[in-house]
């Protein structure tokens, strides 16, 4: 049966029941496409109707959402028999979902029990010819692939999408909001049994518009308070290199890179960091890169669109003070 | 304790790649590793056999030449290696990979399979799900810890506010990120030791698998084709002056370009 043209989109809330930015940038991405092919954007969204809501506002038109407690508590098995029920009843052409561990969980778990095409790591989705074409940047970077899918209109095709690959757009519309049940006899297989805090808390890199990161340059644990005072000054999250965690300055969860999150900010501040392909491939991506570092042939002084050859320890204090100065004018 | 550690063989991320004429990669042309993140999981996997006993055996789906990425892991210290290889393969999509893991496990006995929580080639992180779902498993995944005994495995999973630990009943999927621990470097004697390893190399219909399910043909996705990205970036260089002189610098470029 071939799908219809509605282009559904599975959104991932906070732990406040707010929908996450990337899933917001779907949502804006969806109506566009919508508009396009005259088929309707719909949302999937397992928390409150206040999180669908706001998915309306952000451009889609219908919002199914699952306040069931066990979407949280299980975090996989539920929101994925919530969407494959919907995608069975209503064959989208598309569904979007966000390319975060919990969005990927989603989507393995869809591919499995319906057996779909799945596009994975896009970070661009067009319409050629009436077909669904996405880019996906392949092999750390090195090319980057477009692809269809092949059985594009005849079943729904899962597109998982990294963040800032759209643009945030409110639109301000309202979505007709609608409560769907967990499908009867989904099984309990996983449970959170703990949540704990990180100190300090987590940054949110995947969504953050500013990163300063910093490297073995700094240090030791100390002098990350420098760049955590820049990162506070331009509203942005700070990150790390797989060195800095190894020499245990800084937790896991900051790592950015090959093994640890990829990143795609407005501004990336590289401070104390070489720029070995390993950390590259986590922030290539970037909008604007600029690398403070002692050493001119540093690799990531070749990949910056500011390279400043100088000694972090004199810069960046420097550099907080004067950032602070232009706030306050 | 029975263990399967489902490891992918990956072109080297530092390599230079280059593509055939369908559009996959020319693999044979860049030197293949064990995806970064699988030598997390087999690290893991030792250190509970080395607790618990049991076997340990490594699956991979891949061509021909993979028995040399598999040597590695069991270098590393695994017990026995199975390469699922077949012509038919080439061009499999992530449904398929995901079938055709699964079809091996069912010949394989496990309480535990692990996998990397994602390859750096695809990238999907899908695989696992794909496979848990298929065998009918829980599945547990992003852990960079875990415990099993009393017939359960638990994992700290990273979280917005730090880890969520989860819990499922074994037999189950799980998925491993970046661990606190370094995974081992295979010494010499143990190099030596892995050649007279057992290395199984199973078909399709050696594990049950439909031809047609599989490879380029029955692909859901299609390449159309691919690009080098162009380095659009032109390096400003700025070799520092006094402190305050290189922050109004610095200021003034990210106020050109309205980042501040
Ligand atoms: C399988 C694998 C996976 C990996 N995954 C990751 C990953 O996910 N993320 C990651 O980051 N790395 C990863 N790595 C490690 C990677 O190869 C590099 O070792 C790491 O990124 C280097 O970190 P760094 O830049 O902080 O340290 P270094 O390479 O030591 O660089 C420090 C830099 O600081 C500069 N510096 C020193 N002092 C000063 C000063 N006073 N002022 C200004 N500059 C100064 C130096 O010139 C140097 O360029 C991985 C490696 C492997 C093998
Ligand atoms: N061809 C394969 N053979 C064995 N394991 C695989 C294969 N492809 C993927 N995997 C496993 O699935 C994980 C996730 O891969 P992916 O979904 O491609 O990101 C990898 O880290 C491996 O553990």
């Amino acid at each position: 049966m071939p799908t219809s043209k509605d282009i559904f989109v599975m959104a991932e809330i906070d732990s406040q029941g707010k929908p996450k930015r990337l899933s917001l940038e779907l949502a804006g991405k969806a109506a566009e496409l919508a508009a396009q092919t005259g088929g309707r954007a719909v949302g999937v969204v397992c928390g409150p109707a206040t999180a669908a809501q706001t998915l309306g506002e952000y451009g889609l038109s219908h919002v199914f959402y699952c306040p069931d407690p066990r979407c949280a508590e299980e975090l996989i098995g539920p929101p994925a028999a919530v969407l494959a029920s919907l995608i069975a009843a209503h064959n989208p052409w598309l569904v979007l979902l966000p390319g975060s561990p919990l969005g990927k969980d989603w989507a393995g778990r869809i591919v499995g029990k319906l057996g779909l095409g799945v596009e994975a790591g896009v970070t661009d989705l067009t319409v050629v010819d009436g077909k669904a074409q996405v880019t996906i940047p392949a092999f750390s970077g090195a090319l980057r692939v477009s692809s269809t899918f092949t059985t594009d209109g005849a079943a729904p095709g899962l597109v998982i999408v990294l963040p800032g690959s759209f643009d945030l757009k409110r639109s301000g519309g309202t979505a007709t909001v609608e409560e769907v049940a967990l499908p009867a006899g989904t099984p309990t297989q996983v449970r959170v049994v703990e949540r704990k805090a990180q100190e300090g808390g987590v940054p949110n890199l995947a969504e953050a518009q500013v990163i300063v990161a910093g490297g073995r340059g700094l240090a030791n644990t100390d002098n990350f308070a420098l760049i955590r005072q820049t990162a506070d000054l331009l509203g942005g999250a700070v990150g790390a290199t797989r060195a800095a965690v190894d020499s245990g300055w800084i937790p896991y969860a900051y790592q950015i890179g090959q093994t640890g999150k990829a990143v795609k900010p407005k501004l990336y501040l590289a401070v104390g960091i070489s720029g070995e392909i390993q950390h590259k491939v986590g922030m290539q991506t970037s909008g604007t890169i600029i690398a403070i570092n002692n050493n001119k042939e540093a690799p990531i002084m070749q990949f910056a669109d500011l390279a400043v050859v100088g000694d972090l320890f004199k810069i960046m204090p420097a550099l907080n003070a004067e950032l602070a100065r232009r706030k306050q004018v | 304790m029975n263990i399967v550690v489902c490891m992918k063989q990956v072109p080297d991320t530092t390599a230079e790649k280059r593509l055939l004429g369908d559009g996959t990669l020319d693999r044979a042309s860049v030197p293949a590793v064990v995806n970064p993140w699988d030598e997390y999981a087999i690290e893991t996997a030792l250190r509970i056999r080395e607790a618990q006993g049991g076997e340990l055996t490594l699956l991979c789906m891949g061509p021909e030449n993979a028995p040399e990425t598999i040597r590695r892991g069991l270098a590393m210290g695994a017990d026995k290696g199975v390469l699922v290889t077949d012509p038919a393969l080439h061009g499999s999509d992530m449904w398929a990979t995901g079938y055709v893991l699964a079809q091996a496990l069912k010949k394989l006995p496990f309480d535990l399979v692990l996998f990397g929580s994602q390859s750096t080639d695809a990238g999907g992180g899908l695989v696992y799900g794909i496979v848990a779902e298929l065998l009918d498993l829980p599945q547990i995944s992003w852990v960079n810890q875990i415990e099993v005994g009393g017939g359960k495995v638990r994992g700290q999973r990273l979280s917005d506010a730090g880890f969520d630990v989860v819990e499922a009943a074994l037999p189950a999927v799980v998925s491993i990120t970046q661990t606190p621990y370094e995974p081992r470097y295979p010494t010499l004697p143990n190099i030596m030791k892995a050649k007279k390893k057992e290395l199984l190399t199973w078909s399709l219909a050696d594990v049950g698998a439909d031809a047609g399910k599989v490879g380029l043909a029955a692909a859901h996705t299609a390449v159309g084709g691919t690009e080098k990205p162009s380095s659009e970036r032109t390096v400003a260089v700025y070799v520092a002056e006094d402190p305050e002189t290189t922050a109004k610098y610095i200021a003034d470029f990210l106020a050109a370009r309205k980042l501040i």
